[in-house]
């Protein structure tokens, strides 16, 4: 049924909304429950829901009674969602793409390639028409599709695939060349990931910063910035200026 | 969560910071983003604070341009990337 996921969004939506949860206003898969000085965390994808509060017992009442209510079944601690890994222990989180990033270098047959140590060169310039051989787009915008799914745990490889993205509509040689450079920056660094450290005072400090006029075609700037709260930066962004 | 202080943005352009501060007016600062007036807003208010810092300590340098090797990996590290 065309319609099935829709009719479930708006069961479980009506379900835990009925149940005293508020749905966050900015994402809209996730519903808080505050009781008492607790609180009560539950981020809803599809059928898998992750429950997360600061009070362990309230967390179990939780899945007991989701558990008669839908047929559900509690897999313990999350160790893999989303096709990222993740680790937990007391001290720390950590999150990576390895099985991923190790599927998309075999997907593009570069599994066997030299590793580089950054993402982009720092002398390309890219624009419209560059080189004269276009490449097939598919091929292309499913590479930029992987890779802009891997900036979730690595940002560093974020700009030079943002980049990249702006000549979905018309790749070259060139653009694929340097696609895969980023591939081959990944095949060095795959198992990189970012990492959740405790931390006793929590302190949101932001960074921004803009580049000048970098690109070609119509002298625009690109801007990015990220935010830290702790010990790592957990928010970031790169995008060409409109 | 709430937060005690305003949250401090590092920002590497001392002339950007000025201007977010007093409005002044010359030949040289025109072709605002209307989102300088509310940036202005947020700094009355004390909910964000710009302040200045070296382009070096600059984390966001990451996120706009292609950088060399070795401040490449300086700030990877400093954003917390690492392998496990």
């Amino acid at each position: 049924m065309k319609q099935a996921l829709r009719a479930w969004y708006g069961k479980i939506d009506d379900y835990l909304i009925g149940s005293g949860f508020q749905k966050s206003l900015s994402e809209a898969t996730i519903y808080v429950k505050k009781i008492n000085n607790d609180v009560l965390i539950i981020s809803l994808y599809v059928d898998d829901l992750l429950v997360t509060g600061s009070n362990i017992q309230q967390v179990g009442e939780f899945k007991q009674k989701m558990m008669q209510v839908f047929e559900m079944t509690d897999i313990g601690l999350m160790r893999f969602f989303l096709e990222m890994g993740i680790m937990q222990s007391k001290e720390e989180i950590f999150i990576c793409q390895k099985k991923y990033a190790k599927e998309i270098l075999k997907k593009f047959h570069i599994e066997y390639c030299k590793p580089t140590t950054t993402p982009m060169n720092q002398k390309d310039k890219f624009n419209k028409e560059d080189g004269i051989t276009r490449v097939d787009e598919e091929k292309f915008r499913s590479l930029i599709g992987c890779l802009l799914y891997l900036t979730a745990t690595i940002p560093d490889i974020l700009n030079a695939t943002s980049l990249l993205s702006l000549f979905m509509h018309c790749p070259h040689e060139i653009h694929i060349r340097a696609a895969k450079r980023i591939l081959r920056y990944i095949k060095g660094t795959y198992n990189f990931g970012v990492k959740f450290l405790k931390y006793q005072e929590l302190r949101l400090h932001g960074f921004s910063y803009s580049d000048c006029g970098g690109f070609i075609d119509d002298m625009k700037s690109t801007s990015g910035f990220c935010f830290n709260l702790g010990s790592i930066i957990f928010s970031w962004s790169s995008n060409k200026q409109l | 969560m709430e937060e005690k202080e305003a949250t401090k943005i590092s920002i590497d352009n001392q002339a950007a910071i000025e201007i977010s501060h007093n409005p002044v007016f010359y030949g040289k600062t025109k072709h605002f983003n209307i989102k300088l007036y509310f940036l202005r807003e947020v700094q009355r208010n004390g909910d964000v604070k710009l302040i200045y810092c070296n382009s070096e300590d600059q984390f966001a340098d990451l996120f706009t341009k292609a950088l060399p090797v070795s401040i490449f990996e300086f700030l990877k590290q400093m954003i917390g990337v690492c392998s496990s």
